[in-house]
């Protein structure tokens, strides 16, 4: 299927997508990134948002197929979120193209066709990425040296996490921080870094790229105190690993304490992020108090007070209540010209303590006598 | 275990031959316990060997006289009461990943057909045929592969059946079904389900058959093709398409949803794409206003994941560029363009298209194409030409697709000719 756009024209204005942009910045900077809005403050943004997105002609026909009027929100769960699948078939943004300043796309490593994620401004992604990240993973505030396995934005523009890791490294990271790549992940200089700190660092890398590391690694390596790694991405595509036993390899092989391997989950289709939050708990009392009922499970994720989420019922795709498992869904009041409302494959249970993700929906259940379609195309070709 | 053997374990009937090589490896001498079980690779030569000393009685029937014990074994599993079949409920739906209303289902159209008038009309029978014939089961339709066993028994030629690993129960009740309500064939059809990682056992079935039936992927009719040294006649996995007049009436649109949801839209049989002559939208939203009654009368497996996901998927797009509408285990799309989309479990799947685009369609399908389902008063004459030019045999009312006549030969084997010796 060919991407389809949306109509020309009825895009609200530019002066309108402004005012939301600096109102939801305003109310995130105005908040404290570890406490709950009230529904009110988040319903209102989310109801405007919609007006402003059902612009989008796609997006407004797919709301109205599901009964919402984008001129009378009742409320965030009311509002469908759109399969991800969906980026990759059809342009989401209620502006005009020619209006973006930075287009971000998916991974698209299984289906072939990548997503598209335009945006406007960068800048509310970036005020809605440092709350969390600061409060997270650099919860001291230090200008640690930010170590990161994998490509500077310059080289992979089109990558959200490159996005966010560059951000790290520009406002957050201190003398000594760089990118690790040589057209892919510079393993030789990352264990050479990492083997000749003289005081904590802080290494950001992908799953895979980390796993690589640590395949490679000769001999174990002793971390100074207060070093912490970010893993990110799972592990598309390979072989099964959980997350838990990955952590468990990680830590003993870089000196360091379980708290220290901290676990993000990102996508480009959001501009927010989840963390998960045993580092900030380690060096926080009352954060342990607070969301030490579930353990240091490395699957839960916190995510920060303008991105809700609910696990919708597979089979009618309508929100559960909290504590049950399905499909994880986010409303994300960052993902201001493009769709707040994103559904994924990702099935998890939402709970106040965090969301516990179980990784990508499982496979197919047992065959009949049917063919998929790849085996009719091959079949007829 | 969950298996029946007859002449190899000591659950089936009388008499039972002693596995003598067998208990010779494991135990050294004749004193093994009685009901020591064989492992496969010893017991399906040995059921192989009791069902073939059977074949010449049970072929010396009257042939009415196996007609009339078939028909009566289908009734029985129409029989909402009998012990079998309500085994078969208890335990097909877990191994199946679907309800037990699906399958409740599924066990009524095939066995309705199952008549003493059809297995009569069923062609003329091989004059000379061979003695034990071998069926290979696969995927969780779990009827599919009964038409050449019934062909086979009605032949008078005794049917051995390997169900897939995590399939067993039909199979193994089906199988105690005939010695129950058909003891006048006597010993006629063993059952065991093993896995296709079990090497020995399938070997072991190769070697013991005279005839095979395979039903799966094309790969893997090709693989036992190559291993066996016995005909086989392959059953490939296909897919079938329905062809929608705007006009059709509500009861065709509801038969058009049977067919979709039955097997939670993984036979063959299921229309993957419902081709719409006219206005798509129109059709989605009176099939949308449809379906919740059909969905309950075929539900689903509360909580699959996986399926709900890859609904939402098509839902999101289609919503996006054409129509959707979802519910309860059911979800109806219409495509803005004739897109062959992967279509999830459980979805209609409508395609706006005019009658050369159907055509154009259904020639491009042709190798891989089972059957075609009809609703509403288009004249269909130009598909039709081409469906007889593919030799298409399966070309049905829509609700009817999934009923396919007992003597339906598919996939260019002739189940009964395949027996002749």
């Amino acid at each position: 299927m060919g991407r389809r756009g949306r109509r020309a024209g009825g895009f609200v204005s530019v002066e309108a997508s402004d005012r939301l942009h600096e109102d939801v910045q305003a109310a995130i900077v105005g908040s404290d990134v570890l406490t709950p809005w009230p529904d009110a403050q988040f319903d209102e943004l989310a109801g405007r948002l919609v007006a402003h997105q059902a612009s989008c002609a796609p997006l407004r026909r797919f709301w109205a197929g599901r009964g919402l009027d984008a001129d009378a929100v009742p409320g965030w769960r009311s509002i469908p979120p759109v399969p991800t699948d969906v980026w990759k078939h059809v342009d989401l943004f209620a502006f005009d193209s020619s209006q973006a300043v930075s287009t971000l796309l998916t991974s698209g490593t299984t289906v072939g066709t990548r997503g598209r994620h335009l945006l406007r401004r960068t800048d509310t992604y970036d005020v809605s990425l440092q709350p969390p990240l600061d409060a997270f993973l650099l919860p001291g505030g230090e200008p640690l040296p930010i170590l990161v396995l994998g490509a500077p934005l310059a080289a992979d523009p089109v990558s959200s996490l490159g996005h966010m890791l560059q951000w790290a490294v520009d406002l957050r990271g201190g003398p000594g921080s760089e990118h690790l790549w040589d057209g892919g992940p510079d393993l030789a200089r990352a264990e050479a870094r990492l083997r000749g700190a003289d005081g904590p660092v802080v290494l950001l890398a992908t799953a895979r790229a980390l796993a690589a590391l640590l395949d490679g690694l000769d001999g174990p390596i002793a971390l100074p105190p207060g070093s912490r790694v970010m893993e990110t991405g799972g592990f598309k595509g390979g072989p099964e690993q959980e997350r838990a036993a990955f952590h468990a390899r990680v830590a003993p092989a870089l000196g360091l304490p379980a708290a220290a391997v901290v676990a993000e989950y990102g996508m480009t289709e959001l501009g927010s992020q989840g963390w998960g939050p045993g580092w900030a708990m380690a060096h926080d009392p009352a954060l342990r108090e607070r969301w030490g009922v579930l353990g240091d499970d490395p699957d839960r994720f916190v995510f920060p007070p303008w991105c809700r989420v609910a696990a919708v019922d597979p089979d009618t795709l309508v929100p559960l209540p909290d504590g049950q498992r399905g499909l994880l869904a986010f409303w994300d009041l960052a993902n201001i010209d493009s769709c707040l409302a994103v559904q994924t494959a990702d099935v998890g249970v939402v709970t106040p303590h965090g969301v516990l993700l179980e990784g990508r929906a499982p496979g197919a259940r047992p065959r009949g006598c049917s063919l998929a379609v790849d085996e009719i195309l091959q079949a007829t070709r | 275990m969950s298996r029946y053997l007859p002449g190899a374990d000591p659950s089936a009937t009388e008499p039972r031959p002693r596995p003598d090589a067998w208990i010779a490896e494991r135990y050294g001498d004749e004193s093994a316990p009685a009901a020591v079980v064989p492992p496969l690779r010893w017991a399906l030569p040995i059921c192989a060997a009791h069902l073939r000393d059977r074949q010449p009685a049970m072929h010396r029937l009257d042939p009415a006289v196996r007609v009339a014990a078939l028909a009566r074994v289908a009734r029985s599993w129409m029989d909402s009461v009998d012990p079998l079949r309500q085994e078969a409920l208890e335990r097909v739906p877990a191994e199946a990943g679907l309800s037990p209303e699906s399958i409740a289902w599924g066990l009524d159209r095939a066995f309705e057909v199952l008549t003493a008038d059809a297995l009569r009309e069923w062609g003329p029978p091989p004059v000379d045929p061979v003695a034990l014939s071998g069926h290979v089961w696969a995927g969780n339709v779990i009827t599919a592969g009964l038409p050449p066993v019934i062909g086979s028994l009605l032949a008078g030629v005794p049917a051995l059946i390997k169900a897939p690993g995590d399939l067993p129960a039909f199979a193994e009740l089906f199988a105690q079904s005939l010695a129950q309500h058909a003891p006048e064939l006597g010993d006629c059809l063993g059952a065991a389900a093993w896995s296709r990682d079990d090497a020995a056992a399938t070997d072991a079935l190769l070697s013991s058959v005279d005839r095979l039936y395979v039903f799966g992927n094309d790969a893997s009719i090709d693989a036992l093709r190559q291993r066996a040294e016995v005909p086989v006649a392959g059953f490939g996995h296909r897919l079938s398409v329905a062809v929608v007049g705007e006009d059709a009436t509500d009861d065709e649109l509801t038969g058009l949803l049977v067919d979709s949801l039955a097997w939670d839209g993984g036979g063959c049989l299921t229309p993957t794409w419902a081709f719409v002559l006219g206005d798509a939208d129109a059709v989605g939203r009176r099939l949308a206003a449809l379906a919740p009654s059909v969905s309950a009368s075929l539900p689903p497996v509360p909580g699959d994941l996986a399926g709900g996901a890859a609904r939402a998927n098509l839902l999101g797009v289609a919503g996006a560029l054409g129509f959707a509408a979802s519910g309860a285990g059911w979800a109806v799309v219409a495509m803005p363009a004739l897109n062959l989309v992967e279509v999830p479990p459980r979805t209609v799947c409508l395609l706006p298209a005019d009658l050369p685009a159907v055509t154009a369609a259904i020639e491009s399908l042709g190798p891989v194409l089972q059957g075609v389902a009809t609703a509403g008063t288009a004249d269909l004459t130009p598909v039709r030409g081409r469906l007889d030019a593919l030799g298409l045999s399966l070309v049905a009312p829509a609700g009817r697709l999934q009923t396919p006549p007992l003597d339906w030969n598919h996939d260019g084997v002739d189940v009964l000719g395949v027996l002749q010796r």
